[in-house]
């Protein structure tokens, strides 16, 4: 009988492996790395456990040569604009070079969580109100003293009605003013094709009847009534923010804030009405499978819609064909049904021939681009990173950049808008007083409203049980 | 005590009264060369995988929002919020990841099994049969989810034209809870049963043909030889697929985010989606972690499974 040499477990009498052991591996492995790509994303940060650092004030030191400043952006316009906006600021400053580093806004946000906070950003960030700006500020440097000694002591009016205050309540209290306006837009407006609209009487809606008429007899013919790409969920939440407040204008925000509960009335009517839309077939077919972009706003591009919730935001749209500025107009959406009168227009008149209804759904605001500097640079960038603020915001900046976005400052114009599309821009920024804040502070009571809005929509949940759970989610941010 | 009395043993002395003698010093064992063979690998494994389920696991125990360099410990408040129903959505993502794994598996192994038994008899053109249907297995997750999307566009797609065309109304499928989840399986199915009909076409051509000529003598019919001798025949690899679906059903996340993200009313969210909106919509990677850790569980539980059945399977062939 020969001698059997002891084995270790899983190997064999040769010293190698056994089969099974590999096998063992192989699937514990298999099994690992089937989680190890979704833990990496969540297992890694870049801090450690200590405070925030201290962010100290700007020390602006005009440099001696030229000095390459970088923007981190999403919303930088496309070749050739993009190049002639750059000229044009280096013309203006030319000390500073600047380069531009454009991403998609998904790839954006996620490109800024990890190089924000390890120092390895652009020097000057484009970022939106609410929660983003809320998420960076201990990064960035004050720039309120900065823009009084630029613009005057009046800097803030220059801007469109909110969009500093827009700003300013995207920190927490106490926190300086960290970024400035740069494009703002008044939203939620009906953009109008007047072709589609003339096969279904010509004459935009007055009243949701009138609306569910209209689209009634566009889909005998294929075309739609208003277009709604639920599927992005940024559509989602606007709709409710300009429903609600029909009822009780402000209470969305209010209630983000805790001044109020989502389960108010004004939000239940809101979300109600929302839903009825849906019933009543007044959008494209399954708006919560089509995408606001392309799919839905296309319908409205390509001329078979009648209506799309635009807003200056889309004035690009408008130089995309030569015969838009012609065909199309704008007006708000009517009056909802059951909700109180309120003469919140004034005397405003909607760009096209027939008037909106009276009482008609209130716009949102939005600063959609704010622009702010990281607050760890050296006092040479410090300087380039506000002489590009500075301009980027000033009237030169605006006017050059006004092509292809919508300037904050007040009084500057998109150039190429005819004398009627020139009066519906400015009836826009009339709008802009009384309209609704857009943006959420926080991205958590955003999320719970965009489960309740299609929980409701789609799974016909009882609105004021999800709405609880908005409630719930926003106790929970502002904690 | 144990300890101490196998230390005393070797000092025993015999009943003659003699010392013992002494025992020849156990050779000094050689570290085995299959380690050292593995070693890089298992390098690479450590610093890829094991670090970031070490750092996960520690992580599902803070809240931090992975910008700020603040974490606050929370010990297991995020694994009291998913598992005690403080998140109304974590269990919904359970449930759909267990039906999607359930559903598909199963599908995607018949179908392939399916092509392969038929793809390797006499067919004319079974080459490009082949092709055509591990097409799909080879296209990015982005350009299926896109090509889907076209399918099921509820005004221009594929399949709302033909409902319209037999009379049908346009369906939103994946606008309707009911069916968008359902929609969503059928393209998965799709996208893997070509892989799994080579995997099946490769184990087909290791079965001893001599079987099938026996069997044929003996008078069975095709039906009966597929049933009798290949079914049976290729169980480990059916085990093995199984394997590799369960694991790729766990990971599935392009092709439903592109396609549903998630939606509607978190009608198709899985445990993968859970993840990325946790992290990364709503920057909670703290918690985003737990349900990561969750996830990891699940998996191993199935690993475990699986590797019991695999032995199960191979010791049943032989």
């Amino acid at each position: 009988m020969g001698t059997q040499k002891p084995q270790t477990r899983g190997i064999d009498s040769q010293g190698l492996i056994t089969r099974r052991t590999v096998l063992r591996a192989s699937i514990l492995g298999a099994g690992a790395i089937t989680a190890a790509p979704l833990l990496a994303a969540c297992g890694s940060d870049s801090g450690n456990d200590t405070g925030n650092s201290p962010r100290t004030a700007p020390s602006l030191v005009k440099p001696s040569g030229t000095v390459t400043l970088t923007l981190w952006t999403w919303a930088w316009p496309e070749e050739p604009l993009a190049t002639e906006l750059k000229n044009a600021f280096e013309q203006a400053v030319p000390e500073v070079k600047l380069e531009v580093k454009k991403f998609p806004f998904p790839d954006y946000e996620t490109g800024l969580r990890t190089a924000v906070p390890n120092g390895t950003s652009g020097d000057v960030l484009h970022l939106q109100t609410g929660s983003m700006i809320r998420q960076y500020t201990q990064f960035l440097s004050p720039l309120e003293d900065l823009a009084k000694q630029a613009y005057g002591a009046d800097w803030e009016t220059q801007f469109l009605d909110g969009s500093v205050k827009e700003i300013r309540d995207s920190v927490a209290k106490g926190d300086p003013l960290v970024a400035m306006p740069q494009q703002s837009s008044i939203g939620g407006v009906l953009w109008v094709n007047r072709a589609v609209l003339a096969k279904a009487g010509g004459t935009v809606p007055t009243s949701h009847e009138h609306f569910v008429e209209i689209s009634k007899e566009l889909r005998s013919q294929n075309l739609v009534a208003a277009t709604w790409g639920a599927k992005d969920n940024w559509p989602n939440t606007d709709y409710l923010v300009q429903f609600a407040s029909q009822f009780k204008p402000g209470i969305i925000a209010a209630a983000e804030a805790g001044e109020a509960s989502f389960t108010d009335d004004a939000v239940v009517a809101g979300l109600n009405y929302l839903k009825r839309t849906l019933t009543d077939q007044l959008w494209n077919a399954a708006p919560f499978a089509t995408p606001a972009f392309p799919d839905a706003y296309d319908l409205f591009f390509n001329g078979k819609a009648a209506t799309a919730a635009i807003g200056t935001w889309g004035t690009a749209a408008l130089f995309a064909t030569p015969n838009r500025l012609t065909d199309w107009a704008a007006c708000l959406w009517p009056k909802l049904p059951d909700a109180p009168q309120d003469d919140w227009m004034g005397q405003s008149v909607s760009g096209i021939p027939q008037a909106s209804s009276p009482s008609a759904v209130r716009p949102w605001r939005t600063v959609n681009v704010a622009t702010a500097m990281r607050g760890d640079l050296t006092p040479d960038k410090q300087w380039a990173a506000w002489k590009f603020i500075e301009w980027s915001c000033g009237e030169a900046g605006q006017k050059a950049g006004s092509a292809t976005y919508t300037p904050a400052r007040k009084g500057i114009r998109p150039d190429g808008l005819n004398a009627e599309w020139q009066k519906i821009y400015d009836w826009h920024n009339e709008l802009g007083k009384g309209a609704e804040r857009r943006e959420f502070a926080f991205i958590e009571t955003r999320k719970a409203i965009e489960s309740a809005i299609a929980a409701v929509c789609v799974n016909n949940a009882d609105p004021k049980a999800e709405l609880q759970r908005v409630d719930a989610a926003a106790k929970r941010a502002r904690a | 005590m144990t300890v101490r009395e196998s230390a005393e043993a070797p000092t025993a002395v015999t009943a003659a009264g003699a010392p013992p003698r002494a025992t020849p010093r156990p050779k000094r064992r050689r570290p085995s060369p299959g380690w050292l063979y593995v070693a890089p690998a298992l390098a690479v494994f450590a610093v890829f995988v094991a670090y970031p389920i070490v750092e996960t696991i520690r992580s599902s125990f803070y809240d931090f929002d992975g910008v700020s360099p603040i974490r606050d410990w929370v010990g297991l408040d995020n694994y009291t919020e998913m598992l005690g129903g403080l998140d109304p959505y974590f269990w919904k993502a359970v449930t759909n990841t267990l039906l999607w794994t359930v559903v598909t598996v199963p599908v995607q192994l018949a179908l392939g099994l399916g092509f392969a038994v038929l793809l390797d008899g006499a067919l004319r053109g079974k080459v490009v049969y082949r092709a055509v249907f591990f097409l799909p297995a080879v296209l990015s997750s982005a350009v299926i989810a896109f090509a889907w999307g076209w399918v099921f566009n509820p005004d221009e797609g594929v399949a709302t034209r033909v409902i319209r065309a037999v009379g049908g109304t346009g369906q939103g499928w994946l606008a309707d809870p009911g069916t968008a989840i359902w929609a969503a399986f059928g393209v998965s199915a799709w996208r893997y049963s070509g892989l799994f009909m080579l995997f099946y076409l490769a184990a087909i051509q290791m079965i001893p043909r001599d079987l099938y000529e026996s069997a044929t003598i003996d008078g069975a019919s095709w039906w009966q030889r597929v049933r009798r001798i290949t079914v049976p025949q290729l169980r480990p690899m059916t085990v093995l697929l199984t394997l590799f679906g369960v694991i790729g059903a766990f990971r599935e996340f392009e092709v439903v985010y592109i396609l549903t993200r998630g939606g509607p009313a978190h009608a198709t969210d899985l445990l993968s989606i859970q993840i990325f909106d946790q992290a990364f919509d709503l920057s909670r990677p703290g918690y985003a972690a737990a349900i990561a850790t969750a996830l990891l569980v699940l998996t191993a539980v199935c690993a475990v499974v699986l590797l019991r059945l695999m032995s199960w399977a191979n010791r049943s062939v032989q």
